[in-house]
């Protein structure tokens, strides 16, 4: 490929742009590492991460706002304001369990990792059934650790998600 | 030309489980890095909002990635898979795509920021897709 292929508007943005020298990756790198170690911009991730759950299963079951606060018991506006991030409250464990009962999920346990490793906060399985398991991978466990998602249960074989939910939760207990 | 997939510094591991995030440069010079410097610079809260949509697209899988607030999918046909990443509120947005070889990979573009004016909300994102779209097919052609 030659230059010549570059868009007018590439080439221009392209010449506009200073190559970063050594002191700005290392403010970047530092900036991102802070990140990790910001209480208030983990928290938020992980609010983040349960608002997605709840939204997506919202989505996968087919109801909307209304309909969940008629399941949960609770005001429409209540739940707007946990599901729009930027509004919700530092809602509570009660808060929390009880969501995600009303879609049929139930939170399993909140996990503590050392800073520097994958940090998996809160894992759920639906109260139901293991078969219908399929959940972003970021509530999954690390790698070659037991987890209770759909991708991980479909390594397990094809007849995983074919035998009784009893029998799956035995395998993951071995 | 020199294309490379250069990483964001330092990026915590835990906000890339299921994508690394990369960034594309051209002939030595990288916007989506750039961009990142400058609103860490010039608008604090807007690029850490920034970042919570890089963890969100490095911990999600490209399935699941449904989430209008932290990231949108290009709607404009002919421009391909190419997605924006979100300020949540702010106007910071990173553009990317997925490499389509190594589904491990998610590769960030270009950035824009969000104008407020009518006529540049929409003239401007759009013109910043087609260019993260350019850059797909350069990254594409040099990979193929």
């Amino acid at each position: 490929m030659n230059k010549e292929e570059l868009s007018p508007e590439l080439k221009a943005l392209l010449d506009a742009t200073p190559v970063l020298t050594e002191s700005d990756i290392k403010e970047l790198a530092d900036a991102n590492r802070a990140l990790a170690h910001d209480p208030e911009f983990i928290a938020d991730c992980i609010k983040g991460d349960f608002v997605n759950t709840i939204l997506t299963e919202m989505q996968a079951q087919g109801i909307n706002k209304n309909q969940l606060a008629i399941k949960w018991g609770k005001s429409r506006q209540h739940i707007s304001q946990i599901l729009d991030q930027e509004k919700s409250k530092n809602f509570t464990i009660d808060t929390i369990v009880s969501l995600s009962m009303a879609l049929g999920l139930i939170p399993q346990r909140i996990e503590l990792k050392k800073l520097a490793q994958n940090a998996v906060p809160i894992r759920m399985k639906h109260l139901e059934s293991l078969s219908g398991w399929d959940r972003s991978p970021s509530w999954c466990a690390p790698e070659g650790t037991a987890c209770q998602c759909q991708h991980v249960a479909e390594s397990r074989g094809p007849d995983y998600n074919a035998r009784s939910p009893e029998n799956q939760i035995l395998e993951f207990a071995a | 030309m020199r294309i490379e997939l250069l990483d964001i510094p330092s990026l915590p591991d835990e906000f890339q489980t299921v994508h690394t995030v990369k960034a594309l440069a051209v002939e030595g010079k990288c916007l989506a890095l750039a961009a990142l410097l400058e609103w860490k610079r010039s608008s604090f809260s807007d690029w850490k909002k920034l970042m919570k949509a890089v963890r969100y697209v490095g911990t999600t899988e490209r399935r699941y990635i449904a989430k209008p607030k932290y990231v949108k999918k290009c709607d404009n046909p002919t421009y391909g898979d190419v997605y924006e990443m979100r300020a949540n509120k702010g106007k910071p947005r990173l553009f990317f795509f997925y490499d389509e070889i190594d589904e491990t990979i998610v590769i960030c573009t270009n950035a824009y920021e969000k104008d407020d004016s009518r006529r540049g909300k929409s003239g401007g994102q759009d013109a910043a897709f087609k260019l993260c779209a350019q850059m797909k097919a350069i990254y594409e052609r040099n990979v193929a």
